[in-house]
């Protein structure tokens, strides 16, 4: 496991001396993070690696996930998307009843008695009303900038009784929101085994395993099978670009959460829509794709693609940028803050534009590579986990009210 | 090394080391042309964050920080250390980044400024849109600012409290709130900086109870405001509004209709992004290199 001294060569010791000093301040403080599943999605990773960072400074922090049926799971689905704005997602009665249900019996079997709850997205949400103690922090990782009003007016009286809400980003920011919100850009620990370094042959080795020739060109995108990330988009560019680049193939890699029931039904949708294209690798966990061969695969990219209708804040995004690999990417989400048109790869409209940029890079490996260059250092000042550890340990200490 | 094209639109920044008090910060968001945010640095000059001028209004709003509050009073609160509350800098640039790769980043994301920093972190100056307005200032665009003000006018109507103004500007995110009369026309400008400056000059004259500090906040809005109006109208080209913004030293103003009622709000960043809009990114890099 990474220590936070194994960060100063990348981020500089200035950071790393911060953290620690904070990581001081409240050292021996109890927090707790409540999340909906410990495998699968952002989330789950960010954590992942957050919280034994957290726990190596001396800080009693744990991790504890919900636990519920399918049911429960398709609700809060249902829940995510309408928070998304998904205006036809409706949330009846009966819906609304379980979802509360599980969640307190959830409550009665974790462990909230902490200075600091931590609770992460709409799943967790109604555990605040099991509130014994401490201070709660509701971080929201979705984009409640144009919720369904029905969902949210449901959800809203819960989130009041939190202390403190956080966003990933400034317009993600519900426009009547009643308790005091903090922003929190998403990070990547570029140490761990989706970004850490590889050598050439690893990288050669998880490609052949697959099928997919390393001699020839790949292009990716790498994002869960969903129809806001646009995987049948990423196809059709590389059908476009294939055109003029005969040898090119495309991996379209995700991961199905076990919240995520919808992810399946797409899964299946974009391996018809490759059809019986042998240069289209569809893959995920279930054919063993793990973070490793995430890593290999998207170093092996000559491009990535993103081409998300809506995104989060886009940490796949970030991923690629830090290999060095230039994106071409639709305006979605966070992804114009670390997509810099023709700095660190395109920010593209539609099919079309995307292809045309895609085919660029191919035929320009320079400038492939000075792109790719660019956005790693884009990557490594802006968007690696020691701000967003920061930033948990600033929070923790102004809810409590620890001083130096 | 700075690039040649890049350093002569860096402006050094307002910096405040990670261990100095809060209320250093307050200072000097608060005095001269006040900037709204200031580069928090280590002791060797590196930058470490940043803190702007919301953040230090939720502070003294008690929307931020209560458990701080709580147990040590306002006062305790401001005498903290500045990392405590600064936030992390996501708008970092080493310094041979290209004038038009900051331009694309601050117009793509509606953000006003860009820090760069050397390889290890040192700060080397600040890339702020007004660097940019100024040498395009005199230049006319044949755009009005209606299509590119904020619409959603959030404003205070004259007589509600400083606190209230305050607590709207926090709540609501904006930097600055016209004040305005029964008809809705703009009689003056309260800007977060405002409120700071009052606050602090307030509390440097008193013996720092929380009780003055509610006095203060209970005053009408016009005791902070500024009461000199610049707006700029609907129809007029964008170009006169940035001129008009620099000439009054001002980052954002009401766009009033013809009836002198307050239909939007424009800030720098609107203008920057009306001007990429109308020339292109292309043109208006040629614009301000020339």
């Amino acid at each position: 496991m990474a220590r936070i001294e194994d960060y100063a060569p990348i981020v500089g010791d200035g950071a790393v001396d911060t953290i620690r000093r904070m990581a001081e301040i409240i050292k021996g403080e109890k927090a707790v993070h409540v999340n909906a599943t410990s495998y699968g999605g952002g989330v789950a990773e960010i954590l992942s690696r957050m919280i034994p960072l957290a726990r190596s400074l001396g800080i009693d922090v744990t991790w504890q996930t919900l636990k519920g049926d399918i049911d429960f799971f398709k609700v809060t689905k249902k829940m995510h998307n309408a928070l998304q704005g998904d205006l036809g997602a409706s949330i009846s009665d009966e819906e609304f009843k379980l979802y509360l249900k599980v969640a307190a019996e959830n409550a009665s079997m974790l462990d909230l008695g902490a200075d600091v709850v931590v609770i992460h997205d709409p799943q967790p949400l109604p555990l605040v009303r099991q509130r014994e103690r401490g201070k709660w922090a509701w971080r929201c990782h979705i984009d409640t900038s144009t919720p369904n009003e029905a969902a949210w007016s449901r959800l809203e009286p819960m989130v009041r009784m939190y202390d403190l809400a956080i966003f990933s980003m400034e317009r993600y920011i519900p426009k009547r929101l009643a308790i005091p919100a903090i922003i929190d850009y998403p990070t990547i620990d570029p140490l761990s085994p989706k970004n850490a370094p590889m050598k050439p042959e690893e990288v050669e080795k998880v490609l052949e395993r697959y099928g997919v020739d390393p001699d020839r060109p790949l292009i990716g995108q790498v994002a869960r099978f969903d129809p806001w990330k646009n995987p049948l988009g990423a196809i059709d560019v590389y059908r476009q670009v294939k055109a003029a680049v005969p040898g090119l193939q495309i991996a379209m890699i995700g991961s199905f959460a076990r919240d995520d029931p919808e992810g399946a039904e797409w899964y299946e949708r974009v391996v018809r829509y490759a059809g019986r294209d042998k240069d289209v690798f569809v893959l995920s966990n279930l054919d063993g794709v793990g973070d490793l061969e995430v890593n290999a695969f998207q170093r092996a990219f000559s491009v990535a693609l993103q081409l998300s209708n809506r995104e989060g804040f886009g940490l796949t995004v970030t991923e690629a940028l830090w290999k060095g690999v230039p994106v071409v990417a639709k305006r979605a989400g966070g992804i114009p803050l670390q997509v810099i048109d023709g700095t660190t790869g395109f920010l593209t409209e539609g099919i079309k534009d995307a292809s045309e940029r895609v085919a660029l890079l191919l035929r320009r490996p320079w400038l492939a590579r000075e792109l790719g260059e660019r956005g790693r250092r884009h990557v490594r000042l802006n968007f690696l986990i020691t701000k967003g550890l920061s930033n948990y340990l600033r929070m923790h200490i102004e809810l409590v009210g620890k001083m130096g | 090394m700075v690039r040649m094209a890049l350093e002569k639109f860096l402006v050094k920044g307002a910096t405040v080391e990670i261990h100095m008090p809060l209320i250093k910060a307050m200072e000097l968001l608060s005095y001269g042309r006040h900037p709204y945010r200031i580069l928090v640095t280590d002791g060797e000059g590196k930058v470490v964050g940043i803190i702007s001028g919301r953040r230090v209004l939720e502070v003294l709003m008690g929307m931020r920080g209560a458990g701080m509050s709580e147990k040590k009073g306002l006062r305790g609160t401001l005498e903290e250390h500045v990392g405590v509350f600064m936030d992390e800098c996501h708008e970092t640039f080493l310094e041979d980044v290209g004038v038009e790769a900051l331009l694309k980043f601050m117009v793509e994301n509606t953000i006003g400024y860009a820090v760069i920093v050397d390889q290890s972190m040192r700060l080397k100056g600040v890339f702020l849109e007004v660097a940019v307005l100024q040498r395009l200032s005199r230049k006319r665009f044949g755009v009005g600012v209606g299509g590119f003000m904020t619409k959603e006018v959030i404003s205070a109507r004259a007589g509600t409290s400083i606190e209230d103004a305050a607590k709207t500007m926090v709540k609501r995110r904006v930097r600055r709130l016209p004040v305005v009369d029964q008809e809705g026309k703009a009689i003056g400008l309260v800007t977060i900086g405002d409120v700071l400056r009052l606050v602090l000059s307030e509390l440097k004259t008193q013996s720092w109870l929380e009780r003055d500090l509610m006095e203060i906040l209970h005053a009408p809005v016009e005791r902070a405001a500024s009461p000199k109006t610049v707006s700029v109208r609907l129809e007029e080209d964008i170009g006169v509004a940035a001129e008009r913004m620099l000439d009054n030293e001002v980052s954002g103003m009401p766009v009033t209709d013809s009836g002198g009622r307050v239909v939007g709000i424009i800030s720098r960043i609107d203008l920057l992004k009306a001007m990429t809009a109308a020339i292109g990114i292309e043109s208006l890099k040629a614009e301000i290199d020339g």
